[in-house]
């Protein structure tokens, strides 16, 4: 383990398989540091849905969330050479991702678009809606195309902040401290917004959650 | 048993399992790439402004944060200055900051000279007080004295001299931006401003002086006494120009006539 992994290890708590990622990603981008620009290919198939999962979840709109992490990629790539591995290559490309989906949302707040992308019918959603519904067909899919709506209306219904908060923990399931790296507050704060926006989702959801 | 009753409650996390199931389709991915290696090879073969990269930010930082600063506090003096140009009368004695920099030997010259540095912002901090108020009879002055002790050394008084002499020519600066303009000495004292309308004589204190003149040619018994003469100066004085015009109305000449009207 070198020493930059060391300070990414004492700086956060993180799970031994982040910390393998972050040590495989830290010699891909010393590959590209020393010129190999097709290098950065490996990581871009590497975080490209993660990435893009956060800022569709932030944005509720799919051709925002591709043009923005489109975005992060290309500013990632065209700052790779500042990169000192203080942090995790993944904890920095996210607060690329989730900086430039903030300002692209203070911008455009007056004109928000919805546009969904489908919900791929998994085996935990499935018994998810059976649990919600014993509707069958055409029904059950009509429901689950106003659930996804509400869903995401109650995001849009959070701030910028407190929905950043939650699309890290919840959906993409990083760590308060990861996300107090990424958001550069401090953990407390991470906790305290996420307990707030709980609650509101809760009283925007509660149709659902007692069926 | 109800059938909700048997039904795991539905927890918010639950819910937000939709969300992670929201997922792009694999031809999403295929235009995503194409739309990225576009975007790369653009940002690889365009050029970027000479401020953008890092060293030029650096640099930019550096001189213009400096350049910028200044210019805002002489912009502010400058605003001072005019708000706070009226005539000096006198000069407020109290103001006066006295430096003494005494010629001492070798190690204690630095000293001296964070004496005399200390001494500048004291200035300094008058001054900016002294402007922000109306007047500029406040503004502090600085004089410099130097007393010299026996056991001087060249390098000591050089080095006295050169910090004293900095110490005028800051003073006159500063002058020069509060308003008092640079040629006189510092120190001295100023002198008021006239606006050029009060220098300029009306018709009216023109007939004044020839009234006076008259009434003191016509009584020459009362010339001497200077209390008469003042009194006809407060009398002139109060005269209007409207009883001056209706006593002209009033006296008519014709021929070896003189009329008057009631």
């Amino acid at each position: 383990m070198d020493a930059a992994s060391k300070v990414y290890q004492k700086s956060l708590v993180v799970s031994p398989e982040r910390l393998l990622e972050a040590d495989s990603d830290r010699v891909i981008v010393q590959r590209v540091q020393a010129g190999e620009v097709a290098a950065f290919d490996a990581l871009i198939l590497k975080y490209r849905e993660r990435v893009y999962g956060v800022v569709y979840n932030m944005t509720s709109n799919r051709e925002d969330a591709a043009d923005l992490t489109q975005d992060a990629f290309i500013k990632a790539f065209q700052s790779i050479n500042r990169f000192q591995a203080q942090s995790s290559f993944f904890t920095w490309l996210y607060r690329i991702a989730v900086n430039s989906t903030l300002t692209h949302l203070r911008k455009a707040r007056l004109r928000t678009f919805f546009s969904f992308e489908k919900i791929t019918d998994e085996d935990k959603t499935a018994q998810l809606v059976n649990q919600l519904t014993d509707k069958k067909g055409a029904d059950r899919d009509l429901f689950i195309r106003e659930l996804q709506e509400k869903l995401n209306e109650a995001m849009m219904k959070l701030s910028i902040k407190h929905r950043t908060v939650v699309t890290l923990f919840e959906i993409e399931g990083l760590s308060h401290e990861e996300i107090a790296e990424i958001t550069e507050c401090s953990v407390g704060t991470v906790r305290s917004r996420l307990h707030y926006a709980k609650q509101l989702l809760q009283a925007e959801l509660q149709r659902y959650m007692n069926p | 048993m109800k059938e909700t009753e048997r039904q795991p409650k539905v927890t918010l996390e639950d819910l937000l399992q939709f969300k992670r199931a929201e997922r792009p389709p694999a031809e999403f991915w295929a235009q995503f790439e194409q739309e990225l290696r576009a975007k790369q090879l653009a940002a690889i073969v365009e050029t970027r402004p000479w401020w953008h990269t890092w060293t030029a930010r650096k640099t930019l930082v550096r001189v213009c944060v400096p350049l910028g600063a200044t210019a805002l506090v002489a912009m502010t003096f400058g605003s001072f200055r005019v708000a706070s140009v009226k005539p000096a009368t006198s000069t407020a004695g109290s103001n006066i900051v006295a430096v003494q920099t005494p010629t001492v030997v070798g190690d204690s010259t630095v000293a001296q000279v964070s004496q005399v540095r200390t001494a500048v912002n004291e200035f300094v901090a008058l001054s900016a007080s002294a402007a922000q108020g109306d007047s500029v009879d406040s503004l502090p002055l600085m004089v410099v004295t130097q007393t010299t002790e026996s056991a001087s050394t060249n390098s000591t008084e050089q080095v006295l001299a050169s910090s004293s002499a900095t110490v005028k020519a800051a003073g006159q600066a500063l002058a020069q931006l509060v308003g008092l303009g640079g040629n006189s000495q510092f120190g001295n004292a100023r002198t008021p401003v006239v606006e050029p309308l009060t220098q300029v004589a009306t018709p009216r204190d023109s007939r004044r002086t020839r009234l006076l003149a008259y009434s003191v040619a016509f009584d020459p018994h009362a010339a001497d006494s200077s209390e008469s003469v003042r009194s006809r100066e407060r009398i002139t004085r109060r005269i209007s120009d409207e009883a001056i015009y209706d006593s002209i109305t009033r006296l008519g000449l014709s021929g070896n006539r003189v009329s008057i009207k009631f």
